[in-house]
C-alpha cells in the first residue's frame, strides 16, 4: 500500500518536473537530477531537512542530494559562489553580506528552515524563575563576534535592559570544539549552548536551561536555503522541487510524534545519546523552532537586520530590502 | 734501540715517560697506537721526535699534557705524575685555532683566562709577548685580518703566555708555506731558548728537526715505538747552538739528514 | 688591495670606469625588475576584481585597503584599533620566540653537558619536532585559557626546532678549539661559555630566524581559534561578517610585520658576523 502510494507520489512528481520544464520533456521520469548541497554546520536545528533526505522525499521528487558540512558561513558561500555547491542552508546575513558586496554573483534566498535562535541559556543552578537581570555582573560563555549566537545572545540582552557590553563580562574567545570542555571546566557562570549540547549538559546534571534565545528574541528567520542567482535563473523547477519536499518535511515534522523524529534524525548524529535528541526534538518543536512552512516573512528578516545593526557588523544605511534579499514565489507555490 | 742522550744523571728529568703504552677503544676493537715508551727529557732540552704519519708522535704530547692518560706505564713531569692539563705545560697544535670572535689580545689571554690567572698580568704578558713578535699594532684586530704566520705567532703568544716550563709543538709548521716555515722556526727556537724552556718538537718534517732541535728521537710505525735517539750537535766557534737556518748550512746537517731518512725509510715492524 | 693601489696617475681607467657603469647599470635592473613585479601584482589585484574576472567578495582589491586601514585606526565598540590587534600579535610572537631561544638554549646546553640526557631524549624529541603543533591548539585554551593559550602556541611551535638546532650547533663546535681549552685545563663549565656558546653565534642566529618566523604562524593559528585580540582574530572576524577587506588589510600587516622582524633579524646577524 505505501510504496504504491510512493510510486504514484513520484510519477506525479516526476510528472509535474517534465511539465515545468521549458523544454516540455516526455511525461515519462528523468535521470535525477544531482544536487550538490551544503549545510553550513550538522544541527539538530536543521531536522527536517535531515528528514527530507532520510525519508526519501528528496529522491521521490527526482533529486539526487549529496550533502556536505561546511563548518562555517563563509566557507559555504565561498562553496556557493565557486560553484561547488549548487544550494546551501545559511544564516540570512551572509545573504546581506554578499547582496551589499560588489560580488557580481548574489545569492537570493528562496526557502525558509528555522524560525529563529536555537541556542538555550544555560546555568550551573537550578532557577525556578529565571530572571535576566540575575546576569548583571556575570560571566558569559558567548559565541564568536560576528556569529548570529552571538548577535542574537545580545539582542535578547538588550530586550531584557541589559547592556551586553557593560552590565556582563561576555567571554567570546573559546574556540567553538572547546566550549563544552570549557563549561565543564567551570569557567563562566552562564553559557549559551545549542541542542543536543543544552539537554545532554541538563541530563547529567552539569547545566540548567534557564531561558530560549530564540523565543526571547522572537521570529527572525535564522538558517535558509539559498543559490546563486545564475543558478535560480537556469534550474527554477529544481528550485521549486526542493521547495516542496521541505515543505512536506515540515509538515511531517510538525507531526511526528518526538521518538519518530529522534529515530529519524539518528544516522545524522552519531555519538549523541538518544535520549538527548528526544528531549532536544522536544524543546524545539514547543519551541516552534522548526517551521512549519517553507514561506518567510518580511517582518522577521527585518527583525534579524535589526540584530545584525545593533550588533554593529551592519550599517543601517547598508540595510537590504526584503523583495531584493528573498524569492518568495517558490515558497508560495509549495505544496 | 733506545740510548737516552740527556747528560749527567744528577740532573732529575724535567719530562719522563716509563714504559707508556696507548690503546684506543671502539667498537671495532683495540688499537695499539704506542707501545713501551721510555723517554727522559732534561730541563731546558729541545728534543724533536719525528716518524711517519701515524705513528703515534701527537698521541706522545697529548700524555705529556695531560689529556689523555696512558693505558699502561707512567708519565712524569718534574717527577710528579701527569694528573691533567696543568700550568706547566703548554702545548701548541697543528694549527693557530684562534677563536675568531676574539681579538688578539684575548686569544692571547685564553689561557690565563681558562687558569684563573691575574688577567691585567696576563694582558700585560701577553702584549710584551705580541709586540716582541711584531705583532704590537695587531692587538685590536680580529684574526680573519692577519696572516698564517702572524697568526701562529699569536698561537705562540698564547703559549707562553701562562709561562710554562715545557713547551709541546705539534709540526706547528706544518700550515704555513715554506718560507714562513722556515723564518718562523728561527724566531720560535731562539725565544724557546732564550726563555730556557724545555721543547717538544713533533714533526714530520726531517729537516726541521735538525735544524732546531739537539736530540731526535725516532718512532717506528705503529704501534710507536722508539726506534732510536740521536744527539744533533754543530760545531760552531763559540759552542753554542747555530739558529735553525744557519745550522741547515753547517756541514753536520747532511749526515744526520741522511741517517735520520734511511732510518724512517727503513721497514721494519720494531 | 684597495683601489688606491691600481689607480694609475691620471686617476681609474676608462676600462674601470666602464665596468664601474656596467655593474651599476646592472643593479639598477635588477631594482627596476623587482619593483615591476610588485607593480604588476598591486594591478592586477585591482583590476581582476573590478573587471570581474575573479569575485571581488573573495579578494578585495588595493585601493580599499587604505580606507579600510584608516577606519581600523579607530576603536569602536565592537573592535579595538588595529594598531592594538597588531600589537597584541607583535607582543605575542616576540615573547613566544624569546622564550623559545631563552629555553631552547638551555636545555640544548643541558643536553650537551649530559650525553647520557641526550640520548634518552632523543627519540622524544624528534617526534615532539615533528608532530604539528597547530594541532593542539583547541586543547590549548582548555589547559591555558585565553591569553596564555596564544604565548603557548607561539613557544610550543618553535620551542623543539630550536632545541635541536642549537644542540646541533653545539656538537659542531670545532673539536680542535675545544682540545685547545683542553689543554689549558678547561672545566666543562668553562668549554661551555668560552668555546661552544661564542662558537654557535651563527647557529643561534639561524635558529632566531626560523623561531621568529614560526612564532608568528603559531600566534596568528592561536588567534584564529581562541582570541579577542590580534592580526590572526581580526581576519577570522572579517572573514566571518564577509568584510574581506578587513582580512586583506589583516593580511598586508602581517606581511609588513614579518618582513621587518625578518629585516631586524638581518640587521643583528650582519652586526654580529662584523666582530667575526
Amino acid at each position: 500500500m505505501l510504496n504504491r502510494r510512493r510510486t504514484l507520489q513520484g510519477l506525479a512528481a516526476a510528472g509535474s518536473l517534465a511539465v515545468a520544464s521549458p523544454k516540455g520533456a516526455f511525461a515519462q521520469a528523468k535521470p535525477p537530477v544531482k544536487i550538490r548541497y551544503n549545510e553550513v554546520v550538522r544541527s539538530i536545528l536543521y531536522a527536517p531537512a535531515y528528514v527530507a533526505i532520510a525519508k526519501g522525499y528528496f529522491t521521490e521528487a527526482g533529486l539526487d542530494v549529496s550533502m556536505t558540512t561546511a563548518q562555517g558561513g563563509d566557507k559555504s558561500v565561498a562553496a556557493l559562489l565557486s560553484n561547488s555547491a549548487d544550494i546551501a542552508l545559511i544564516g540570512p546575513e551572509t545573504a546581506v553580506y554578499v547582496k551589499n558586496s560588489d560580488s557580481p554573483t548574489k545569492i537570493p534566498i528562496f526557502c525558509g528552515l528555522t524560525a529563529t535562535d536555537g541556542f538555550m541559556l544555560v546555568g550551573r543552578d537550578k532557577a525556578d524563575k529565571f530572571d535576566w537581570q540575575a546576569l548583571k555582573g556575570k560571566e558569559i560563555l558567548g559565541f564568536r563576534p560576528g556569529s548570529t549566537p552571538l548577535l542574537f545572545l545580545e539582542a535578547a540582552l538588550r530586550q531584557n535592559g541589559i547592556d551586553p557590553l557593560k552590565d556582563v563580562k561576555l567571554a567570546n574567545n573559546v574556540a567553538i570544539p572547546a566550549r563544552v570542555g570549557s563549561w565543564l571546566a567551570g569557567q563562566n557562570q552562564y553559557a549559551i549552548f545549542i541542542e543536543p549540547d543544552a539537554s545532554q549538559l541538563e541530563m547529567d546534571g552539569k547545566a540548567h536551561i534557564l531561558a530560549s534565545i530564540g523565543q526571547t528574541v522572537g521570529p527572525a528567520d535564522y538558517t535558509t536555503f539559498m543559490a546563486t542567482d545564475k543558478y535560480i535563473r537556469e534550474n527554477p523547477q529544481v528550485i521549486q522541487t526542493w521547495t516542496n519536499a521541505i515543505y512536506r518535511a515540515q509538515k511531517w515534522t510538525a507531526t511526528a510524534p518526538t521518538e519518530e523524529i529522534a529515530k529519524t534524525l539518528e544516522p545524522f548524529f552519531p555519538g549523541v545519546n538518544p535520549k538527548a535528541l528526544v528531549a532536544a526534538a522536544e524543546r524545539y518543536r514547543k519551541l516552534n523552532i522548526w517551521k512549519d512552512t517553507p514561506m518567510i516573512d518580511a517582518k522577521a528578516i527585518d527583525k534579524f537586520q535589526d540584530i545584525l545593526v545593533q550588533g554593529n557588523v551592519l550599517e543601517q544605511n547598508k540595510r537590504v530590502k526584503f523583495e531584493d534579499l528573498v524569492l518568495t514565489e517558490f515558497a508560495s507555490k509549495a505544496k | 734501540m733506545s740510548a737516552p742522550a740527556t747528560g749527567g744523571a744528577a740532573v732529575p728529568p724535567k719530562v719522563e715517560l716509563l714504559g707508556v703504552n696507548l690503546r684506543y677503544f671502539g667498537t671495532e676493537g683495540e688499537t695499539e697506537a704506542l707501545k713501551d715508551i721510555s723517554i727522559a727529557i732534561a730541563p731546558g732540552e729541545f728534543v724533536a721526535i719525528i716518524g711517519q704519519s701515524g705513528c703515534g708522535k701527537s698521541t706522545l704530547l697529548s700524555l705529556i699534557s695531560g689529556i689523555l692518560k696512558p693505558t699502561e706505564g707512567s708519565v712524569l713531569v718534574d717527577g710528579k705524575p701527569v694528573a691533567g692539563p696543568s700550568r706547566k705545560v703548554g702545548y701548541m697544535l697543528q694549527q693557530d685555532y684562534l677563536f675568531e670572535w676574539r681579538t688578539i689580545l684575548d686569544n692571547a689571554v685564553l689561557g690565563a683566562e681558562i687558569q684563573g690567572a691575574d688577567i691585567r698580568k696576563a694582558r700585560e704578558r701577553a702584549t710584551q709577548l705580541l709586540t716582541r713578535y711584531g705583532l704590537g699594532q695587531f692587538l685590536h684586530h680580529l684574526p680573519r685580518q692577519l696572516s698564517g704566520g702572524m697568526r701562529q705567532r699569536v698561537a705562540l703568544a698564547r703559549t707562553l703566555c701562562t709561562d710554562p716550563d715545557v713547551v709541546l709543538l705539534d709540526e706547528p709548521f706544518s700550515a704555513l708555506d715554506s718560507q714562513t716555515r722556515i723564518a718562523l722556526a728561527d724566531e720560535v727556537a731562539e725565544i724557546l731558548r732564550r726563555e730556557r724552556k724545555t721543547a717538544i718538537l713533533v714533526t714530520h718534517d726531517i729537516g726541521e728537526a735538525v735544524s732546531m732541535a739537539e736530540r731526535v728521537v725516532v718512532l717506528s710505525r705503529r704501534p710507536g715505538r722508539v726506534k732510536s735517539d740521536h744527539a744533533i750537535r754543530f760545531a760552531t766557534a763559540n759552542g753554542s747552538r747555530p739558529a735553525p737556518f744557519a745550522a741547515r748550512n753547517a756541514p753536520e746537517f747532511n749526515g744526520y739528514f741522511n741517517t735520520l731518512w734511511r732510518e724512517l725509510e727503513v721497514h721494519v715492524e720494531g | 688591495m684597495s683601489k688606491a693601489d691600481i689607480r694609475t696617475e691620471t686617476g681609474p681607467s676608462p676600462q674601470y670606469r666602464e665596468w664601474l657603469r656596467r655593474e651599476r647599470r646592472g643593479h639598477l635592473a635588477v631594482r627596476a625588475a623587482q619593483l615591476a613585479v610588485l607593480v604588476i601584482f598591486l594591478v592586477l589585484w585591482e583590476v581582476l576584481p573590478k573587471a570581474h574576472v575573479i569575485n571581488p567578495l573573495f579578494t578585495s582589491y588595493p585601493s580599499a585597503l587604505w580606507p579600510t586601514f584608516l577606519e581600523l585606526l579607530k576603536d569602536s565598540p565592537q573592535q579595538v584599533n588595529i594598531l592594538a590587534h597588531t600589537w597584541a600579535t607583535v607582543l605575542a610572537t616576540v615573547i613566544g620566540f624569546t622564550a623559545a631561544m631563552v629555553f631552547g638554549t638551555a636545555i640544548a646546553a643541558a643536553l650537551w653537558w649530559w650525553d647520557g640526557l641526550y640520548k634518552v631524549l632523543d627519540p622524544y624529541l624528534v617526534v615532539a619536532n615533528a608532530m604539528p603543533k597547530t594541532a593542539f591548539v583547541p586543547i590549548f585554551y582548555l589547559w591555558l585559557g585565553a591569553t596564555m593559550s596564544v604565548y603557548g602556541m607561539s613557544l610550543a611551535i618553535s620551542l623543539f626546532v630550536t632545541i635541536l638546532m642549537i644542540y646541533s650547533g653545539f656538537q659542531g663546535t670545532d673539536p680542535n678549539k675545544v682540545k685547545l681549552a683542553q689543554t689549558f685545563g678547561a672545566s666543562k663549565g668553562q668549554i661551555l661559555t668560552k668555546v661552544v656558546l661564542p662558537g654557535s653565534v651563527p647557529t643561534l642566529i639561524a635558529a632566531l630566524k626560523v623561531n621568529a618566523g614560526l612564532s608568528l604562524v603559531g600566534v596568528v593559528v592561536g588567534e584564529f581559534q581562541s582570541a579577542n585580540l590580534g592580526l590572526g582574530y581580526l581576519i577570522q572576524y572579517g572573514s566571518q561578517i564577509f568584510k574581506m577587506n578587513i582580512v586583506m588589510c589583516g593580511i598586508t600587516i602581517l606581511a609588513v610585520v614579518s618582513s621587518l622582524m625578518y629585516l631586524a633579524i638581518s640587521w643583528l646577524e650582519t652586526a654580529v658576523m662584523r666582530r667575526r
